[in-house]
């Protein structure tokens, strides 16, 4: 059993800013990312000991962290026994110029539906068409067709 | 990577989000606290709410047979209250329990969408029957209430008070039912478009 969590540790820690980045694109404050962030390893931790190498270990951690995202019922529960995690960075309030672009891309994906947001997140990630299509569960294909409209949304973003 | 669809709108996206990168390398953000209390989390098959509302309802069926019992209404009120909260506990816990038995959070977010759908439709019936039955419940306590009361101010103060607290419900109930069907849409709606392409 040590060795399972330990390798767990591992992978996760391997793929701890894809997971926070999915957590703060579905959160409204830093608290919601903590629950969020929380709740999607729990969420990877019961899944792991049943992980049978169907898909790439990525692949896998990208499915339960959105679908925990996306279909999380937030704002009916929060949680009280988080433990507070090791990030001293506030995204939504920190007032450097970074924090500013990073809010102004947290702005405009947040505008796209809950599935234009995984698919950008996913290309964010430089996987492949294919790769993407595998999370999502649609075609290469699809994912092209996705991400034109995305960008015609974002262009009508940024005109307006 | 493909990158035929880089365009300067995709590229500013990527451009802010190796802003967001690099700030996330210089953090930790998961400690071994962290792991430890991920690694304790206990999987049931109920959350801690649902059993406190089991455990509520449990709890509230005797005490309402007692309350109406006290007050004198019939033996047929009596039984219609019990089974309308007995049905509506079952119904919960099945709904919690199938919801947590099929929820795969490995599978594709297309076809896990789809099934939460598929439960939460189930839900959304759920809640149209119940509004109606709680409206003839509520029927049913005014015209029981009246029927056993030699007291007319008495039945009229607390048939108000009932109908009151019962139209209150219903409205909750419909408000709740409205938001939860608008959401159900807008997410069919995209899952039809994602699939159509």
């Amino acid at each position: 059993m040590e060795n399972l969590e330990n390798e767990f540790e591992k992978i996760i820690k391997a793929h701890q800013n894809a997971i926070y980045t999915v957590c703060y694109m579905f959160s409204k404050d830093t608290d919601e990312i903590n629950d969020l962030f929380q709740e999607t390893l729990i969420n990877l931790w019961k899944g792991f000991q049943d992980f049978r190498n169907e898909s790439s270990i990525r692949t896998w951690i990208w499915r339960v962290c959105l679908n925990t995202c996306i279909s999380s019922e937030r704002k009916k529960k929060r949680r009280v026994e988080t433990v507070p995690l090791s990030v001293d960075i506030d995204l939504f309030n920190d007032d450097d110029s970074d924090s500013r672009q990073i809010r102004m891309l947290y702005d405009r994906i947040n505008q796209l539906g809950p599935f234009d947001r995984a698919i950008v997140l996913l290309w964010l990630e430089n996987m492949s068409y294919e790769e993407i299509g595998a999370v999502i569960g649609i075609s290469a294909k699809n994912v092209s067709v996705r991400l034109v409209r995305i960008k015609e949304e974002l262009k009508k973003m940024s005109n307006k | 990577m493909e990158t035929e669809n880089d365009t300067s709108e995709l590229n500013d996206l990527r451009r802010m989000n190796d802003l967001l990168q690099s700030k996330l390398d210089k953090q930790a953000i998961i400690n071994k606290d962290l792991i430890e209390r991920i690694i304790r989390e206990k999987s049931g098959t109920l959350s801690k709410e649902t059993t406190i509302l089991i455990v509520f309802t449990i709890l509230t069926l005797p005490f309402c047979y007692w309350v109406f019992y006290s007050l004198g209404f019939s033996l047929g009120f009596r039984i219609a209250t019990i089974a309308i909260l007995g049905v509506s506990l079952l119904m919960s816990i099945y709904q919690q329990v199938t919801l947590i038995r099929k929820r795969k959070l490995d599978e594709d977010i297309l076809l896990y969408a789809e099934k939460m759908q598929k439960y939460r439709r189930q839900n959304h019936l759920w809640l149209a029957i119940m509004v109606p039955v709680l409206l003839l419940w509520i029927g049913y306590f005014v015209y029981d209430n009246f029927s056993r009361s030699g007291d007319l101010h008495q039945a009229i103060a607390l048939s108000i008070a009932g109908i009151v607290g019962g139209i209150i419900g219903a409205i909750l109930g419909a408000v709740q039912f409205k938001r939860q069907q608008r959401m159900a849409k807008e997410i069919i709606e995209q899952i039809e478009l994602l699939k159509k392409e």
